[in-house]
């Protein structure tokens, strides 16, 4: 008989060496700091008597307010509506590029997925820039409001406008994955039949990709809900409070006293994004069996004598949602002063030199936020390898329930997270006896917790498709455990770890929700800086830092992609 | 009911050419089937007609009707076609119902006729009962009626089928061969049925056309094809033919062949000029007798297997180094014995221009 030799998982080793289980040890140390005890001591303290003792008083107390009851509904409102925005550009657009023989769809693509790109506040940035009365883009076309005038985006309209165009790449993403898992018989099944393709894409088409849209939608939702940069600079000015900018407005007036109340709104926060993850896991279950993949995607549907009207629609309409605005930054960033019109004599690179060298505080948040982006991403990507290695390749149960607890602050919306960072860090550490509280450990803090997710998801995923042949091969000629992990798994899972390392690089280095909390005088980071200089009425310097941290945001995802596209298939976002 | 013309047409997927100048006519209500090897283009073939794909070159015509040519191309849509994938193609979220109503309303028929048209589809296909269930919940053999009784629903002109019992097992794919047999019949309509087995291709259709390559290599009975192979291609791929290098002498007054064979005189039936060519022998073409008989060619038994009746005997002829011939016996030889072999028909065809080099 010849033996059968299909690959197994490897079985679970016993771990006998104490370096490993130190190193273990460290790994659950991690975890228990930087993610159990925030989210576990918020809870805590938002579930505390109130002062008069009563039964869950702090809950009932922050919940009955007035401006909460509003920031809530605002909450619902702006998540709901950006949602719908979101589904029916993401939708439509995947139609169109995955579907249709549109020309230059490759571009296009990219260019509906550059929000992804832009974080939000930046984003909401653009939008104040190219709609205001000010504006140097509608100005330039005589259609900016009248002088005077607040900002139409200053709304809760603008809101929702912001968020869903901030968010349709996430259904963007979702449904064109879906799309390239309908079976090409389906659709021509549906044509043999007499269907015209009009009618194939609603009876045939949406219904297959109706769980694909769903799990998008929610995806969005949950996003809108944890938003804190778009609300922060178009509500703030507009009086539409939503919860986070509601959390960040009472700690920001009463400090530290507030913990109890803003974890009882950061609770609601929670509860929203549990229900829309939750459906998004419900929707995967079950569709997960409904179609089979099988045979080659569908041929486009040939536009015909469409394909000019619609080509050059889309065209317009992808440039005015994703370049205008940026365009619109710029611009506002080359105008000496607010309120003077942009023309070729206004036009100025002062903006830009003050933030690069004139500004003591603006160098500081671009030394600050470097600094963090590197330090988090480089101990994100030491952690995640051992632990997605005990994880995945030994199959050690705690290291499995470590790696599951890392979604938690990814998950939860920053600002969640950032009040359970300061819970924890607040009273002075034991042993040491000071508290880092205001100093630049408490933000690093809050990112290793929160980005860990990016360094080891990638890793997790490379080292589920190694054979463990490997590991086995070097079990049997009596390769030690740690060696094993570094001569072996580690050359293996670098790429993977080096995409997810840029990834977190990206996302610390222009990130506002978490510092936004967690800053104080001297630990300024860059998003904090674009927040306060557009906050303080200076908009030009605003856009002139953001323009320069988007451009160093494009390149290193320049850099993500080619990483990505040579070594780690399948490990970056917006690659499909 | 409907006649198909394919008029040297031609395609390409990038650089690699698929289809190399087919041309194929298929008659009103005739069964055919396309057979050949994996990868000749039997698929690409029926999608060109399905306008699933578009010609490189070459004009489509269906009842003479022009579907593409040059600056022409009607949709598939318009085409009236039916089509049974392999995969069945079912569409997963409409029920056994909706799957086969789909089709007539999308071609405006009213809701009483389509219930009716409906029903009748299942009841030929012996669904009845299971109008509600989601394809999921089919087995392999109810998916293949539903996708069938979606096919006739419509009343096509043509049906084709992309060798749709390939996913069912060998009692069900009998079974079924038998229900395309008796839906033809009754309905009367073309059928095109693209095959890899040679069997299944003999048992069910008027005509067989044999493609390899890309290329048509003939297109006959299946009797035609069995009995008189056009090409060496032909001969090996349908009723497992040994090929063996003769030397064709000429024609005798009966209209036989007369060929010699590793220095063995024998008379055939056959389609070559003299020169080179190559004799076609099946099993029963072949009768062994004992060693030294005269009049016979030496062999040798290589290989004995049991076949249900009769022992199928693998024989290796010491003249013609690396041939083998199949032969069949009631009763079994030892492997090694010397044996004769006297042939009783088989069919010379010209050697493949490979061969004449060689020979020359
Ligand atoms: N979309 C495509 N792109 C590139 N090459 C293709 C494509 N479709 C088919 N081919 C190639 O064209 C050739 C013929 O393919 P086709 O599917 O027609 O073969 P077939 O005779 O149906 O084979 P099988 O019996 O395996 O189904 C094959 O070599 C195949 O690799
Ligand atoms: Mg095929």
């Amino acid at each position: 008989m010849a033996a059968v030799s299909t690959p197994r998982p490897p079985r679970p080793e016993r771990l006998r060496i104490p370096g490993e289980q130190l190193l273990l040890a460290g790994l659950f140390l991690y975890v228990l700091v930087l993610v159990v005890l925030p989210l576990g001591r918020l809870f805590i303290e938002g579930l505390k008597q109130g002062e008069a003792g009563e039964w869950l008083g702090v809950v009932r107390e922050a919940w009955a307010g007035r401006s909460f009851g509003r920031a809530f509904w605002n909450t619902l409102v702006a998540a709901g509506a950006s949602t719908l925005l979101s589904v029916v550009l993401g939708t439509g657009a995947a139609l169109l590029l995955r579907l249709t023989d549109l020309p230059g769809r490759a571009a296009l693509m990219f260019l509906m997925l550059l929000p992804m790109l832009i974080p939000p506040q930046i984003s909401a940035l653009a939008w104040i820039g190219l709609g205001g009365p000010s504006s140097p883009i509608l100005g330039l076309l005589g259609l900016a409001p009248p002088p005077g005038t607040t900002n139409p985006l200053y709304s809760m309209g603008g809101i929702i406008w912001v968020m869903g165009l901030e968010h349709a790449p996430l259904v963007l993403l979702a449904v064109a994955a879906g799309l390239a898992s309908v079976p090409r018989d389906l659709i021509e099944a549906g044509r043999i039949v007499g269907a015209r393709p009009a009618r194939v894409v609603v009876h045939i088409i949406l219904p297959a990709i109706a769980p694909s849209v769903l799990a998008g939608a929610a995806l969005a939702f949950v996003s809108a809900i944890g938003n804190f940069g778009v609300p922060a600079l178009l509500g703030i000015p507009g009086r539409v409070t939503l919860l986070t900018t509601l959390i960040y407005q009472r700690l920001n007036g009463f400090g530290p006293s507030v913990l109890g109340e803003v974890a009882a709104i950061a609770f609601v926060l929670v509860g929203l994004a549990i229900a829309g993850l939750a459906i998004r896991t419900i929707i995967q279950r079950r569709s997960g069996a409904a179609i089979d993949r099988t045979g080659p995607i569908a041929d486009p549907f040939a536009l015909g004598r469409l394909r000019l009207p619609v080509g050059v629609l889309t065209w317009v309409g992808v440039l005015l949602i994703s370049v205008l605005p940026l365009l619109a930054l710029i611009a506002t960033a080359l105008v000496p002063a607010l309120g003077v019109k942009l023309s070729l004599e206004t036009l100025s690179f002062a903006n830009f030199a003050w933030v690069l060298s004139g500004s003591a505080m603006v160098q500081r948040a671009f030394v600050n936020s470097t600094i963090l982006a590197l330090i988090a991403s480089a101990i994100c990507c030491i952690v995640a390898v051992p632990l997605a290695y005990f994880a995945v390749t030994r199959r050690n149960r705690l290291a499995q329930l470590l790696d599951l607890l890392s979604d938690a602050p990814y998950a939860v919306p920053g600002t969640v997270l950032a009040i359970g960072i300061i819970i924890v860090f607040l009273p002075p550490l034991p042993v040491l006896g000071f508290s880092i509280y205001g100093s630049f450990a408490i933000i690093l803090a809050a990112y290793l917790s929160r980005f860990l997710l990016l360094a080891l998801r990638p890793v997790a995923a490379t080292l589920r498709t190694v054979d463990p042949g490997l590991e086995e091969a070097a079990r049997i000629v009596g390769t030690p455990p740690l060696r094993r992990l570094w001569h072996v798994m580690t050359p293996i899972v670098l790429p993977s770890a080096l995409a997810g390392g840029l990834l977190i690089f990206m996302s610390a280095f222009n990130e506002l929700t978490l510092s936004a909390l967690l800053w104080s005088t001297g630990t300024e980071t860059l998003g904090v800086m674009v927040f306060f200089l557009q906050y303080e009425g200076n908009s030009p310097a605003a856009a002139a830092l953001a323009t320069v941290i988007t451009a160093a945001v494009m390149i290193l995802a320049l850099i993500v992609d080619v990483i990505g596209r040579r070594f780690a298939p399948g490990v970056v976002p917006w690659q499909v | 009911m409907a006649s198909v013309d394919v008029i040297a047409a031609t395609k390409s997927f990038g650089k690699t050419p698929v289809l190399r100048g087919v041309d194929l006519a298929i008659a009103d209500g005739e069964f055919l089937a396309l057979l050949g090897p994996s990868g000749c283009g039997k698929t690409t073939l029926l999608r060109l007609i399905a306008g699933l794909e578009r010609l490189g070159s070459g004009e489509i015509r269906i009842d003479g009707e022009v579907m593409e040519g040059p600056g022409r191309f009607v949709d598939p849509e318009d085409r009236h076609l039916g089509m049974v994938f392999q995969s069945y193609a079912l569409w997963p979220h409409m029920s056994v119902r909706r799957n086969v109503e789909f089709g007539l309303a999308m071609r405006g028929v009213a809701r009483p006729e389509r219930r009716q048209r409906v029903a009748s589809a299942l009841a030929a296909v012996g669904l009845t009962g299971l109008e509600d269930r989601r394809p999921q919940a089919l087995s392999g053999g109810q998916r293949q009626r539903a996708a069938l009784a979606r096919c006739i629903a419509l009343s096509p002109r043509i049906i084709l089928l992309d060798e749709p019992l390939a996913n069912l097992d060998a009692h069900l794919r009998h079974a079924m061969q038998q229900e395309f047999r008796r839906l033809h019949r009754e309905t009367g309509t073309t059928f095109v049925f693209v095959t890899h087995d040679q069997s299944e291709a003999m048992a069910l259709a008027d005509r067989v056309a044999v493609m390899d390559k890309g290329q048509l290599q003939q297109v006959g009975t299946p009797e035609a094809l069995y009995a008189e192979p056009a090409t060496a291609m032909v001969a090996a791929f349908v009723g497992k033919g040994a090929l063996l290098p003769v030397a064709v002498e000429g024609r005798s007054q009966g209209g036989s062949l007369s060929i010699t064979l590793a220095g063995h005189r024998i008379e055939s039936r056959g389609d070559a000029a003299p020169g080179p060519g190559l004799l076609c022998l099946r099993p029963d073409d072949v009768v062994i007798v004992p060693a030294n008989f005269p009049g016979s060619l030496p062999a040798r038994v290589a290989e004995v297997s049991y076949r249900g009746g009769h022992y199928a005997v693998d024989l290796v002829l010491p003249a013609l180094p690396g041939h083998r011939i199949e032969a069949s016996m009631r009763h079994a030889p030892q492997p090694g014995e010397a044996v004769s072999l006297q042939f009783e028909g088989g069919w010379v065809l010209a050697a493949p221009d490979a061969v004449r080099a060689e020979a020359a």
